[in-house]
């Protein structure tokens, strides 16, 4: 047993030509609340799908809480809570009965847990799954998850459709019962006001590759926007840099350690430094996703991580 | 787990479709020997289900074509009926619902989603043509022209061939994604299997295909005569079918991507 | 003190249990006093656990905070907050290490006693950072360093008595 919750190397998975998954590095400590962040079509799902065997890896590496995904899925199965981006359960079900058949397929489900929540989050547990909002099934795929007795959380797009009362439960609800208790929370979300919230790792994938794994402190600590004033461009290829918007004469550097030192560059070359911001995830993961700001760094698409 | 669900879906059908068929045996049954002794029938009930393998000796003065035609047509329909609503009730439709992705993240072999739904299917089927079948069965023997029969003989018949369709309707549900594609895939396979050899008899004249498939057919045909003539070949390659359509479902579940 | 708070609790669990149908125990009253005093912004780019930090000492500043006060577990707090609990027991170590808060080894956090005992050269150079940011944005304002003065005196009598 490792101390990983999730390791994938050189992860492939491709679909005919397209290849959704092009050689993914991921590694999730046990313990971690890890932000898995990306585009639309980045690769996300296709990740979590094959991660728990819902596709077949075309090729590489991968290990779910110690568990090899092409030997061993049925044990990744047991001890890991997943909350899949469609959330559609039987229609004909009512929330109550889906529970009752979904608890006899885990050891340590918690019946009190599911009373707790049920009433926490105002779920209808007789109404017919087909006849609830959004935001209740989405609350109905959560109970199932979050009653389990999972080591490992998987959850994709869990807010879909909640309402900020709920999602700002559920987060206490994860924070309380599942991190407090040493459990991983693997997390893929558009919402970055929430991962950076809770979160203490982040990984940001872009076509199929990690472009960015390092921890949250790294990146309120660390990391650093530079807005510079100044005639000219200067030319500056650094390892530590990783994104540059222009506009006119002022320039915004995002670099990932010695900010000081970087800015003392600058105003070498001529530059006036404006100011030095911390900077939020948003900003990150705009710097290094958008299309018209390429990533400069001295090592493109791939940043290693300052532990 | 998987079995509550598989019989929670089905439930409803089956409870249906079995009062149907026994209310319709019954009625039957009943009605054409209305004017015989209804002890008669009792007795040959009774003794048919101690002994089913012996022979019989009561003879009564009916046409035959009212026993070809109950057994073929009546039985085989149900057969077929049976087995296709039934099948249509698989796993598969989990896909067109969109709750695969769910089905296959719960912690359980996938080949026992599709055994579990053969537990709960065949013997569904076989309830609902056995069903329709038993109340006729004494019916058969009293109109039995020919000599002593064996009254239970045409029950395996029906069985096997509903089990294959069964098989059938399942696996191209499951290959399908839903039940009405499913459905609908196997109304063409049954067509076909139909029409095709006598087609191909008419327009190429090669009858080999309508040879073979008359064949297998005659499980259904000699039904209360003697045992010794019990069609076991033609018995034995639709039990075939119906054990590679449940082998062909167990290895497509395997490879199934979502 | 601490032998009769606990003793007084189960009765007060007790009085709120009744009181509120049961929806509210003494953790959840003292977390929403507590987190009325925290207020924490995620999307600042502020590092999270430096914002607990000041706002406890600012809290401890302002009296609102005394001495042998208990705080939250890192769990409770963590909860309350809805940020990961690894922020605040980074923010907890921080605060026991410069000595405004200390732990007690069967369990609890308490507010320490206030004189840190630092040599004057040592808070100097924490304050500096902060005193760079309040010149810096006061020449952007055209500020006069007497006005400046000025401000950062009203701001420690507002704090009042507590220096």
């Amino acid at each position: 047993m490792n101390d990983l919750a999730i390791h994938t190397e050189g992860l492939v998975k491709s679909f005919g030509k397209t290849c959704a998954v092009a050689g993914l590095n991921l590694k999730v400590p046990r313990g971690a609340v890890y932000g898995f962040l990306g585009r639309n079509g980045a690769g996300k799902t296709t990740t979590v799908k094959t991660l728990l065997g819902l596709l077949r890896p075309s090729a590489g590496f991968a290990e779910v809480l110690g568990y090899d995904i092409r030997g061993d899925l049925l044990a990744i199965l047991e001890c890991t809570g997943f909350v899949p981006e469609n959330k559609t359960l039987f229609g004909s079900l009512t929330p109550a009965q889906i529970v009752h058949f979904n608890q006899g397929y885990f050891p340590k489900w918690s019946n009190e847990l599911v009373a707790r929540y049920a009433d926490l989050f105002e779920i209808p547990m007789q109404t017919p799954f087909s006849k609830l909002s959004l935001g209740n099934k989405t609350k109905v795929c959560h109970l199932l998850a979050l009653c389990q007795g999972a080591d490992l959380l998987i959850l994709d797009e869990p807010s879909i459709g909640l309402d900020p009362v709920i999602t700002d439960l559920l987060l206490r609800v994860l924070v309380e019962d599942h991190v407090s208790e040493g459990k991983t929370v693997f997390l893929s979300s558009h919402q970055l006001a929430e991962v950076e919230r809770i979160a203490d790792w982040v990984g940001i994938i872009d076509k199929g590759k990690i472009l960015l794994e390092t921890r949250l402190e790294d990146v309120r600590q660390n990391y650093r926007l530079i807005r510079a004033a100044g005639d000219a461009a200067p030319a500056i290829s650094s390892a530590d840099l990783i994104a540059v918007q222009s506009s006119e004469n002022f320039r915004s550097y995002l670099v990932t350690r010695e900010a000081e030192d970087f800015a003392a560059m600058l105003r070498a070359k001529g530059m006036t430094i404006l100011e030095i911001l911390p900077v939020r995830l948003e900003e990150v993961f705009l710097g290094l996703a958008r299309k018209e700001v390429p990533c400069i760094s001295g090592k493109p698409g791939m940043i290693p991580a300052h532990a | 787990m998987y079995q509550w669900k598989a019989w929670h879906d089905s439930r409803a059908r089956i409870t249906l479709y079995i009062l149907a068929a026994l209310g319709s045996g019954i009625l039957f049954g009943l009605n054409v020997i209305s004017d015989a002794n209804m002890h008669t029938y009792w007795a040959v009930l009774y003794a048919a289900t101690r002994r089913p393998f012996l022979n019989y000796d009561f003879c009564m003065d009916l046409p035959f074509w009212m026993l070809d035609w109950v057994v073929r047509d009546c039985g085989q329909i149900a057969a077929l009926l049976a087995g296709l609503s039934l099948g249509a009730c698989s796993v598969g439709g989990e896909y067109g619902a969109g709750t695969m992705h769910f089905v296959l993240t719960r912690p359980d072999a996938r080949r026992n989603l599709v055994l579990t739904d053969w537990k709960v299917g065949l013997p569904a089927m076989v309830i609902i043509v056995g069903g329709l079948a038993f109340p006729l069965l004494p019916f058969l023997a009293l109109v039995h022209a020919k000599g002593p029969g064996n009254i239970l003989a045409g029950l395996p018949a029906l069985w096997v061939l509903g089990a294959a369709v069964y098989g059938l309707s399942y696996f191209t549900t499951l290959a399908a994604g839903s039940a009405a594609k499913g459905l609908t895939l196997s109304v063409a396979v049954l067509l076909t299997f139909s029409f095709f050899p006598t087609a191909l008899n008419e327009w190429w004249h090669s009858d080999t295909l309508l040879r073979a498939t008359e064949w297998t057919l005659r499980a259904l045909k000699n039904n209360a005569w003697p045992l010794t003539s019990f069609e076991w070949g033609a018995t034995a390659f639709w039990l075939a079918v119906a054990a590679g359509f449940l082998g062909a479902s167990l290895a497509w579940i395997r490879q199934r991507e979502v | 003190m601490v032998r009769v708070w606990a003793s007084l609790r189960p009765e007060l669990d007790r009085f709120l249990h009744n009181w509120y149908d049961g929806t509210v125990d003494l953790s959840t009253v003292l977390l929403c006093y507590y987190s009325m005093l925290l207020h924490i912004n995620t999307s600042s780019g502020f590092p999270v656990y430096l914002q607990i930090e000041a706002q406890v000492k600012q809290a401890i500043a302002a009296g609102a905070l005394q001495q042998d006060n208990a705080l939250p577990s890192v769990r409770k707090l963590a909860t309350q907050l809805r940020v990961n609990p690894n922020t605040v027991a980074k923010a907890y170590q921080n605060l026991e290490r410069e000595g405004v808060i200390r732990t007690v080894p069967g369990g609890g956090t308490y507010v320490a006693d206030n004189s840190p005992g630092l040599l004057k050269s040592e808070k100097v150079r924490r304050l500096r950072p902060v005193a760079r940011q309040l010149a810096v944005e006061s020449t952007q304002l055209r500020l006069a360093s007497g006005d400046v003065v000025k401000l950062v005196e009203d701001e420690l009598d507002g704090l009042g008595g507590k220096r």
